[in-house]
């Protein structure tokens, strides 16, 4: 049971980050690869100022016992900085693939900084020490926690499709699907493409770092073995399976690509003596199941049908909110 | 000024090495525009499949040509088994395809190899003078095949007919079919070459390192797109060049500030270039570019 309770946290929280790599690439189009480097960063920033001052031979930034409330939102604050600084280089004439090898690069270099550099983040060793956050608060004894914990992240996960829900429907939604399949038709109606898109990405960015705050409070301790730029793979596997640019599909991909992947996975054997075989494994699978939906089902289980005739597609619970037709034109090849 | 010397003279073995792995990814754009984030994972294999060979024959030049071979194999797979299924698809969704791939193939390699790093047990021989540089045998041998392998590639480009159904295939794919070259041979040749090339990239890596491991290739493959982007995707002199520019960087900058930073000084010189000149630094021009 406590194990059923402590993956399902996970995929709560792992769905903020899925809805936040959602509106970057399902409505902005942007592959983006740095959004790992965000979720670290939130993780980072949250634990170092709730935690305290670093204890010898440890050394982070900060340092501070902040509620951890409080760490989250300054955590998210100070995330989006960074995220405007990647965004604006990247977006302004860069698209598709250079767009994408320039975030790989800034996510490399922060993983390389993080890691060399310690005083930032206690490099290799990483940092630990937020233990039950919000216990005392809320007077909880140990076994209620993981409950609780629970609770907290899924009403955040549903405050977030809600929100994100009504803005996919909005102007705004449309704006950023419109620029998406026809940058220069949208350019042409008059919107502005790179304030659209760095928006996005700065919305996205900033899901991510809140992802990652509350992944802080799951984890307790963070290093740099757990981002390594490959992870932002399982999120984009999600978002394929659920169905690119639909907010609801999201959330059931990333439940489906979680829970489904780490219970089918769970039982692999360590095949010769080899410690690394079961986790490779599932990574392999991930980056197969990434293949195969790209090559035969680009738009995910459960197609975002916005601007389309609703006749058809996802069970009537699974649709977006009512669309228009103002963005049906180039959305015929939903992988583009 | 000697010491400095020295190392534009480490900074020619980086760029010796790095040109052979850019250009290999560069020769695979050229024919199929896509950037192929698995192109580490080339590098990667070669570098194991040379480790396998060296176990077993011993022999620094069966190892080598072994790298290649299995590289040049596994290019002409990857072509064929993912690249070419992806044909007529927008181009970034093969590239997510690629990446995918890539952590298929990272993964593949861990479950047979384990995640430890392996070494060669090979001779380095001692450093010499070469005029005001300071390289050992294995150094200069690396630098001479990379100049060899570009030589034997301008070779191939300029004066064979090979070389100009690759360049006519690499304009425009539909116009050189109804030309008459076979153009989907010659795509998947280029692969094979690419392959071969990046196959012994990935031995002589992990032999100038000295460790590798799994993600050997994918380690690298910031540094190969910087230096490939530098020169312009698909233009495979440029992109030596741009291996000259990125190398020398990441030397120069590694010897007056600090080593552990290479990849940051690879990505500054990147987004400079791409904000400056994204189609390659002998293409005037700042258009938006995909």
């Amino acid at each position: 049971m406590a194990y059923w309770i402590s993956i399902l946290t996970e995929a709560c929280i792992f769905s903020i980050m899925a809805l936040g790599v959602n509106v970057i690439w399902g409505w902005a189009g942007d592959f983006d690869l740095a959004i790992y480097g965000y979720v670290a960063l939130g993780v980072y920033l949250t634990i170092a100022m709730t935690t305290g001052p670093p204890v010898a031979p440890a050394e982070y930034i900060l340092g501070w016992h902040l509620p951890y409330l409080v760490a989250v939102l300054v955590a998210v604050a100070m995330v989006l900085p960074v995220a405007a600084i990647v965004g604006s280089i990247a977006l302004r004439n860069l698209r598709e693939i250079y767009f994408a090898i320039t975030t790989l690069g800034a996510i490399s270099v922060l993983y390389v900084v993080v890691q060399v550099y310690t005083p930032l983040f206690n490099g290799f060793n990483g940092i630990a020490g937020l233990v039950t956050p919000m216990a005392g608060t809320f007077n909880l004894s140990y076994g209620n926690y993981q409950y609780f914990l629970l609770g907290f992240c899924a009403v955040l996960m549903l405050i977030a499709v809600v929100v994100l829900q009504r803005l996919s429907a909005s102007p705004y939604g449309r704006a950023l699907r419109s620029i998406r399949d026809n940058e220069q038709a949208a350019a042409a109606f008059g919107r502005s493409v790179f304030r659209a898109k760095l928006t996005a990405y700065l919305l996205g960015a900033g899901l991510a770092a809140f992802g990652g705050s509350l992944f802080a409070a799951y984890l307790g301790a963070f290093n740099p073995s757990a981002w390594a730029p490959q992870e932002i793979l399982t999120l984009y596997a999600a978002v394929l399976v659920g169905g690119r640019g639909n907010v609801r599909g999201v959330v059931v991909g990333t439940f489906i690509v979680y829970i489904g992947f780490i219970e089918l996975t769970r039982y692999l054997p360590n095949v010769g003596g080899n410690t690394e075989f079961g986790p490779s494994a599932r990574e392999f699978l991930i980056g197969a199941l990434i293949v195969v939906m790209l090559k035969f089902r680009p738009q995910g289980i459960f197609p975002d049908r916005h601007g389309m005739p609703r006749a058809w597609g996802a069970p009537g619970w699974l649709r977006p909110l009512a669309g228009t037709q103002v963005d049906a034109v180039g959305e015929q090849d939903a992988g583009s | 000024m000697n010491q400095f010397l020295e190392y534009v003279g480490f900074g020619i073995v980086t760029a010796a090495v790095l040109s052979l792995s850019a250009v290999a990814l560069t020769l695979q754009f050229a024919v199929s525009r896509v950037a192929n984030l698995a192109h580490g994972e080339l590098l990667t294999i070669g570098a194991y499949s040379a480790y396998e060979f060296l176990q077993w024959t011993n022999s620094v030049i069966v190892a080598a040509l072994g790298a290649a071979v299995v590289g040049g194999i596994a290019g002409v797979a990857m072509n064929l088994g993912l690249i070419e299924r992806f044909a007529g698809r927008p181009p970034v969704i093969t590239l997510i395809a690629t990446l995918g791939l890539s952590l298929m193939l990272q993964n593949l390699l861990t479950m047979i190899f384990g995640a430890a790093n392996e070494v060669y047990s090979i001779n380095q021989g001692s450093p010499h003078h070469i005029g005001p540089f300071l390289l050992t045998d294995a150094e200069i041998l690396v630098t001479l095949s990379a100049i060899a392998v570009a030589s034997a590639l301008f070779v191939l480009l300029q004066y064979t007919k090979f070389g100009k159904a690759l360049r006519a295939v690499s304009d425009n794919r539909e116009l050189a079919r109804a030309s008459g070259i076979p153009a989907q041979g010659v795509v998947t040749a280029t692969w094979g070459i690419a392959g071969l090339i990046a196959g012994f990239a990935g031995f002589v890596l992990a032999e100038t390192i000295g460790t590798f491991g799994p993600t050997l290739g994918f380690g690298y493959l910031l540094i190969t797109l910087a230096a490939a982007v530098a020169g312009g995707l698909g233009r495979p002199y440029g992109t030596l060049l741009g291996a000259l520019i990125v190398g020398l960087v990441l030397e120069l900058a590694g010897a007056y500030f600090n080593s552990s930073y290479q990849l940051a000084f690879a990505l500054g010189v990147l987004v400079l270039l791409l904000l400056v000149r994204p189609n390659g630094i002998l293409v005037p021009g700042r258009q938006i570019t995909r």
